[in-house]
């Protein structure tokens, strides 16, 4: 089988420190992949060696896709163009014709409400707006995959939702890291979690987890919970539990006249 | 190649003003230096050439410092490939040094500086020097600014460093043979300068083994400097 993007055994040392170990993955054409992890654990860096923009120390990345479109967590901020300038300059790169990218152009920029901005210097925007141009020119070219890191930093709620809408609806492979559960509940199909650098997949459809602090009366209360975690300090108890069990663990809880302390959603 | 890119970082360089320095520095010489008239044809253009040499290095290190880390991220990811950057960055700096060097070699010849009327002969040297030093000057900005040097202002001295003792390099060599194969990874320099006589001009076996050894080198230089931007991106 061919895929659009395919990473065997990679790694990557930067300045004598391991960043990424062994990593192994594949991206075919329905692949909805999210790429979790702590800061500094090498997500981005994963997606720049997807990218081509650095070389893994060894092991390869290869597969079909010829048009990547990429976006950074950090639009860069002294780009010397204005928000069309920029747009169609880039978007020419790849020689696509001019017409086609300039429709694609104003239904994108419509859709984002970046029409007032369209002559502006990309200098003087707001790091939201920068964003937009961020998702545009990867969007404009209709690449055949999709690589996002942190694609909704800086966006407005609206915005956000324009984008997940976007990117649910386009038929393109997704690969991408993001902390914002809006993103991740709407469009992960996979997750690939990297600790120490290495990857633990969870395959299926990406699952939240909740932290409920609670303070309960007995501890035979708290017996038979479907919980991962849970640490008790005196009467009070944590529990870590995944995202669909979560509700109804609350309510056994209050059955059990436990009282709800905290619900933190974990990501 | 792409067209687009060799226009985006044209438009990016202009607006840098990064250009104002190296050629009004360049173009203030050839005017100030064609003051007199009745100067030595070749002797001239050697100078020309050698000014060329170092304003080239300066462009060059100014067109490879244009974009920070997440534009040229973003550029390689746009880009077809990579080698289409590293390409598209030679052929802006190419463009420049083809109106520095026509400057320099029409300026005089409108302004009637030299002493006697130039021939063929002069111009196609002339032509060749100002092409091959700009072509040095491309590669040795290149070089630096490839290389993994981590200190800007270090990679500055170790640029002026090169160029002054590879200018200097045939009166080293006069002073100790040894240096002759220590200062040959150098521009090849003296291989032109050495055929920039106001004496009877002579095109023979000599100055075509030079001319063999400048293109060999600066072909060899080309692959280097693409192998090092390969490898800086590990």
């Amino acid at each position: 089988m061919s895929f659009i993007l395919e990473a065997v055994q990679v790694n990557k040392e930067i300045d004598g420190r391991q960043i990424l170990q062994n990593i192994s993955l594949e991206c075919s054409n329905d692949t909805r992949l999210l790429i979790r992890g702590k800061n500094g654990s090498g997500k981005s860096t994963l997606l720049k060696i997807l990218a081509g923009i650095t070389e893994p120390t060894s092991g390869k990345v290869e597969g079909s896709a010829r048009k990547i479109g990429y976006v950074p967590e950090h639009f860069p901020e002294n780009l010397r163009f204005k928000v069309k300038e920029y747009l169609l300059l880039t978007s020419s790169f790849q020689g696509g014709s001019k017409a086609s990218i300039e429709k694609e152009l104003i239904k994108l920029t419509q859709m984002f409400s970046l029409e007032p901005f369209l002559h502006t210097s990309l200098k003087v925007c707001s790091k939201g707006t920068r964003q937009k141009v961020g998702i545009i020119q990867a969007l404009i070219t209709k690449p055949d995959l999709l690589l996002l890191d942190e694609p909704l930093t800086g966006l407005d709620a609206e915005s956000q939702q324009i984008l997940i809408r976007l990117l649910r609806e386009e038929q393109i492979p997704i690969i991408f890291t993001s902390h914002e559960e809006a993103l991740v509940t709407n469009l992960a199909k996979e997750v690939l979690q990297i600790e120490n650098g290495q990857i633990m997949i969870q395959i299926g459809k990406a699952a939240s987890q909740k932290r409920i602090r609670v303070e309960y009366r007995m501890r035979e209360d708290l017996k038979g919970l479907p919980v991962s975690q849970m640490h008790l300090d005196g009467n009070i108890a944590v529990f870590t539990v995944e995202g669909d069990v979560s509700d109804h663990v609350l309510r056994e809880l209050l059955r059990k006249n436990c009282s709800i302390l905290e619900v933190k959603e974990l990501k | 190649m792409v067209g687009g890119f060799i226009r985006y970082q044209l438009s990016s360089y202009v607006r840098s003003l990064t250009f104002i320095p190296p050629l009004t520095l360049f173009i203030g010489w050839i005017i100030l230096f064609y003051t007199y008239s009745g100067v030595p044809i070749m002797s001239s253009y050697a100078v020309t050439c050698i000014s060329l040499y170092l304003v080239m290095t300066w462009v060059a290190m100014n067109v490879f410092a244009l974009e920070g880390e997440s534009e040229m991220n973003l550029l390689f990811v746009q880009l077809p490939s990579k080698r289409d950057y590293l390409w598209g960055k030679w052929v802006v700096c190419f463009l420049i040094a083809l109106i520095l060097g026509f400057i320099a070699m029409v300026y005089p010849l409108l302004l009637n500086s030299f002493k006697e009327t130039p021939q063929f002969v002069h111009l196609s040297l002339a032509i060749y020097g100002h092409l091959f030093f700009a072509v040095f000057g491309i590669l040795v900005g290149s070089f630096f600014s490839n290389s993994k040097v981590e200190s800007k202002k270090f990679a500055w001295l170790s640029v002026m460093l090169v160029i002054a003792i590879s200018i200097a390099q045939e009166g080293i060599i006069g002073k100790a043979y040894i240096f002759k194969w220590i200062l040959l990874p150098l521009p090849p320099v003296s291989q032109i300068l050495l055929h920039f006589t106001d004496e009877t001009l002579e095109i023979g076996k000599g100055f075509w083994m030079d001319t063999a050894w400048v293109v060999f080198y600066s072909f060899i230089c080309l692959l280097v400097i693409i192998r090092m931007f390969y490898r800086k991106g590990r």
